[in-house]
C-alpha cells in the first residue's frame, strides 16, 4: 500500500472514530469537568406529554415515545446542583419558588443552567411558570432535598398553586 | 470489447450559438492544475464534507429535535442549500458533486482503494473494479427517477426541513442506496440515475460558468486509448460513463477530474465560460425536470414565503395532522409539475410552431429544445426564494455553529446568538432584479434556441412569442408573491 493510500485510509477511519468520540467526551469528560463536579440534572420540557423528564429527548425518541415525567428527584442538603433545562417543543418557564429559582424562560431547542444548593432538608416543587400548552398544568414536579447522611425533610415548602 | 459506455442520448457537435468565449482556468492557475492532477485531489476535497455529514447524522440522531438548533436542519436546509443554489450552481456547475460525500463509500466498496488506481480489465475498462458490475436497466438509463425522487422529497419538504431524523433517513438512505447500487452496478448508477440531488444539479449546471472539456476534438478522435472513458494506470475510468471527445454540456459530467489524470495528450480542461451557455436540452426526462423545478420554486415560495397560513398547515401535516388539506396541496404541486406546466408549455410550442411556420421540425423537438427557456427562469426563481431564506434565518447559523446538537456547547462563544432577521425590508429590492434577470436569460437562451433550430430572426422571434409570453405569466406570479 502506498504512503498517500495509508494517509488516507488513517484519515477517514480517523473521521468515523473522532466524532462520535468526541461527542461523547463532550458529555461524560468535558461537562463534568466544565461543571467542577456538581450534581448535573437534566430536565427537558415536553409540552405534548405534558412532562419535565430526565430521559434525553433527541430526533431519535422524540418522535416515537411518551415521556415518563421526573416526579421526585433527590439531591443532599449542602451539595452543588446544577439544572441544566431544555425544552423539546416550545417556550417554557422553569421555577423553584420556595428557593426563588425563576421563573427561568427555557426556549426550544436551547439550554438554561440554573446553579444552586439546597441549605436544608425539604421537599420543593418545580414546575412550568407560563401557560405552555392545554397540558401546562402537568409540568411539574420535585425535588427532595436529603439531609447529609440521607435522612428525608421533617417539614415541606408549603405547595404554590398550580399556574 | 464491450465498453462501459452508460446509455445516454447521443452527443451531438459543439453549440456554437454560446459563442466562444473561454478562459482555460488551467493556463491561468497551474497551481490549480497541479492539485486537480494529484491522485489524492477528490479524497481531500471530499473528506472534509464526510467530516460534517458525519456530524450532521449524529446530530440528527443524538442532538435536539428542535430543528431550528440543530446543524443537520440549520446547515443543510439553510447554509447548504442556500450556498448551492446562489453560489455553486450559477458559477461553478456540479462542483458539488466533485465533494460530495454521499458515495463515498460506495466508491471505496467498489474501488478497494480510497486514492490510487488499479489496472486491470472490468467490461472493457483498463481499471480493476469489484462488485458485481451490471449494467444498470437501459429502460432507466434517464432522470425520470431523479425527477421523481426529488419531487417526491419536496411534497414532503415541511417534514424534511424541521425535523432532524427526517433528514437523517433521507441522508442515511441516500448513502446506503449509493452503497447497494455501487456494488450491484457500474460505476456512478447512483450519482447518474438516483440521487436526487444530482438530477437538478444537472438540469442547472447547464447555466454554470464552468465547465470540464476537452481543448482539442481532434485530439480526442486520434487518440486511441479513449482513457477518459476506459481509464488507465493514472486516472480511473469516468465514474459518469462519459467520453471527452464528446462532451457539449455540464449535465452528466460530475467533476471528479479522474479525465484529467487520464487524458495522455493532456486535453482535459477547467474553463470559465458566459452564463447559461449550454442550452440543449435533449429528452422529455429534462423537460419535465425544468418543469418540476420551476413549479417546486413556486410552491416553496407558496408555502414558506406566503401569508397563507392555511396552505402552511396543509404542507406541514406532522404538526397539523390535516390530510385532507395535505392531499390537496400535494396534488395540485403534483398536477402542476407533471401536466399543468409542461402542458402549458405544449400548447406555447404549437402555437409558436404555427405562427412561425416551422414545420422543419416536429413538435417534439420544438418543445424539449425550447423548455431550456424554463432553466434559466426557473434557477433565478430558485435563488429568489433562497436569499430570503437565508436573510431570515441566516441567524440561526450563528448560534448552532456553537452549539450544534443543541446541547448547550459554546463552541465558538456565539451560542446565545438571538434570531435576528437580516435586512428583511431589502428582500422585494433583491428578488425583483432576480426574477427580471431570470426572466431577461430566458428569453435570451431561447432566442438562441430559436434562431438554432430556424435560421431566420423573425421567425424566431415568431415561435418564441408564445412561449415569452408563458414565461413572462409565469414571472408575473412569482412577482405578485414576492413583492406583492
Amino acid at each position: 500500500m502506498k504512503t498517500n493510500e495509508k494517509i488516507a485510509l488513517l484519515v477517514t477511519l480517523l473521521v468515523l472514530v473522532a466524532v462520535p468520540l468526541a461527542l461523547v467526551g463532550y458529555k461524560r469528560a468535558y461537562l463534568p469537568h466544565k461543571l467542577q463536579g456538581a450534581h448535573v440534572i437534566s430536565l427537558t420540557a415536553l409540552a405534548s406529554d405534558g412532562v419535565w423528564t430526565e430521559e434525553p429527548v433527541t430526533g431519535t425518541n422524540y418522535w416515537r415515545k411518551h415521556f415518563p415525567p421526573a416526579k421526585e428527584i433527590h439531591i443532599r442538603q449542602g451539595e452543588t446542583v446544577v439544572l441544566r433545562l431544555a425544552s423539546a417543543d416550545v417556550l417554557h418557564s422553569f421555577a423553584i419558588p420556595a428557593l426563588n429559582i425563576g421563573p427561568i424562560d427555557v426556549p426550544a431547542g436551547e439550554v438554561r443552567e440554573v446553579r444552586f444548593t439546597a441549605q436544608e432538608p425539604d421537599t420543593l416543587l418545580f414546575l412550568c411558570w407560563q401557560v405552555c400548552s392545554p397540558l401546562h398544568g402537568k409540568l411539574q414536579g420535585r425535588i427532595v432535598v436529603l439531609g447529609p447522611h440521607g435522612e428525608p425533610a421533617q417539614k415541606s415548602s408549603p405547595q404554590e398553586p398550580e399556574l | 470489447m464491450a465498453t462501459a459506455i452508460q446509455e445516454r442520448p447521443p452527443q451531438s457537435e459543439p453549440d456554437l450559438t454560446a459563442g466562444s468565449r473561454r478562459v482555460n482556468l488551467f493556463e491561468k492557475f497551474p497551481l490549480l492544475k497541479r492539485a486537480v492532477k494529484a491522485r489524492s485531489f477528490q479524497f481531500w476535497v471530499v473528506i472534509p464534507n464526510l467530516l460534517l455529514f458525519y456530524l450532521f447524522i449524529l446530530a440528527g440522531l443524538f442532538g435536539t429535535p428542535i430543528g431550528s438548533h440543530n446543524i443537520i436542519i440549520v446547515f443543510v436546509w439553510i447554509l447548504w442549500w442556500f450556498v448551492l443554489i446562489t453560489l455553486m450552481v450559477p458559477f461553478l456547475g456540479r462542483v458539488w458533486c466533485t465533494v460530495c460525500p454521499l458515495p463515498f463509500f460506495g466508491d471505496w466498496l467498489q474501488r478497494r482503494t480510497l486514492v490510487q488506481v488499479r489496472t486491470g480489465n472490468t467490461n472493457g475498462l483498463r481499471n480493476q473494479l469489484y462488485g458485481l458490475n451490471k449494467r444498470w436497466p437501459r429502460a432507466l438509463s434517464n432522470i425520470w427517477l431523479q425527477n421523481f425522487g426529488f419531487l417526491f422529497l419536496a411534497i414532503f419538504s415541511a417534514l424534511l426541513v424541521t425535523r432532524p431524523i427526517v433528514s437523517v433517513i433521507v441522508f442515511a438512505g441516500l448513502i446506503l442506496l449509493a452503497i447497494v447500487l455501487a456494488y450491484v452496478y457500474r460505476m456512478r448508477s447512483f450519482c447518474n440515475y438516483v440521487c436526487p440531488i444530482s438530477g437538478f444539479l444537472s438540469l442547472y449546471s447547464m447555466t454554470s460558468m464552468l465547465e470540464l472539456r476537452s481543448l482539442s476534438e481532434s485530439e480526442c478522435k486520434q487518440c486511441t486509448s479513449k482513457a477518459c472513458l476506459r481509464g488507465s494506470e493514472a486516472g480511473w475510468a469516468c465514474p459518469w460513463g462519459v467520453y471527452m471527445g464528446k462532451l457539449d454540456r455540464n449535465n452528466y459530467c460530475g467533476l471528479c477530474m479522474e479525465c484529467v489524470k487520464s487524458c495522455p495528450n493532456d486535453n482535459i480542461a477547467l474553463l470559465a465560460r458566459p452564463f447559461a451557455s449550454d442550452n440543449k436540452l435533449k429528452g422529455f426526462d429534462e423537460v419535465w425536470k425544468a418543469c418540476i423545478m420551476l413549479v417546486l420554486a413556486l410552491s416553496y415560495s407558496v408555502v414558506l414565503l406566503g401569508p397563507w397560513g392555511g396552505i402552511k398547515d396543509w404542507a406541514n401535516v406532522s404538526e397539523s395532522r390535516n390530510w385532507g388539506g395535505f392531499a390537496l396541496y400535494a396534488s395540485v404541486t403534483v398536477l402542476l409539475a407533471l401536466a399543468g406546466l409542461p402542458g402549458l408549455l405544449y400548447l406555447s410550442v404549437r402555437a409558436g410552431k404555427w405562427l412561425a411556420g416551422a414545420r422543419e421540425h416536429s413538435t417534439r423537438v420544438l418543445f424539449i429544445r425550447l423548455a431550456y427557456t424554463l432553466v434559466p427562469l426557473g434557477l433565478l426563481a430558485w435563488i429568489a426564494f433562497s436569499v430570503p431564506l437565508v436573510m431570515i434565518n441566516g441567524a440561526y447559523i450563528i448560534s448552532v455553529a456553537s452549539d450544534p446538537l443543541g446541547w448547550g456547547m459554546d463552541l465558538f462563544g456565539t451560542a446565545g446568538f438571538h434570531w435576528q432577521p437580516v435586512l428583511p425590508a431589502w428582500v422585494p429590492y433583491l428578488q425583483l432584479p432576480l426574477l427580471l434577470g431570470g426572466l431577461f436569460l430566458s428569453l435570451r437562451s431561447g432566442f438562441r434556441v430559436a434562431l438554432d433550430l430556424l435560421q431566420d430572426r423573425s421567425r424566431a422571434v415568431g415561435i418564441l412569442l408564445p412561449v415569452s409570453a408563458l414565461l413572462t405569466a409565469v414571472t408575473v406570479v412569482f412577482l405578485a408573491l414576492f413583492v406583492g
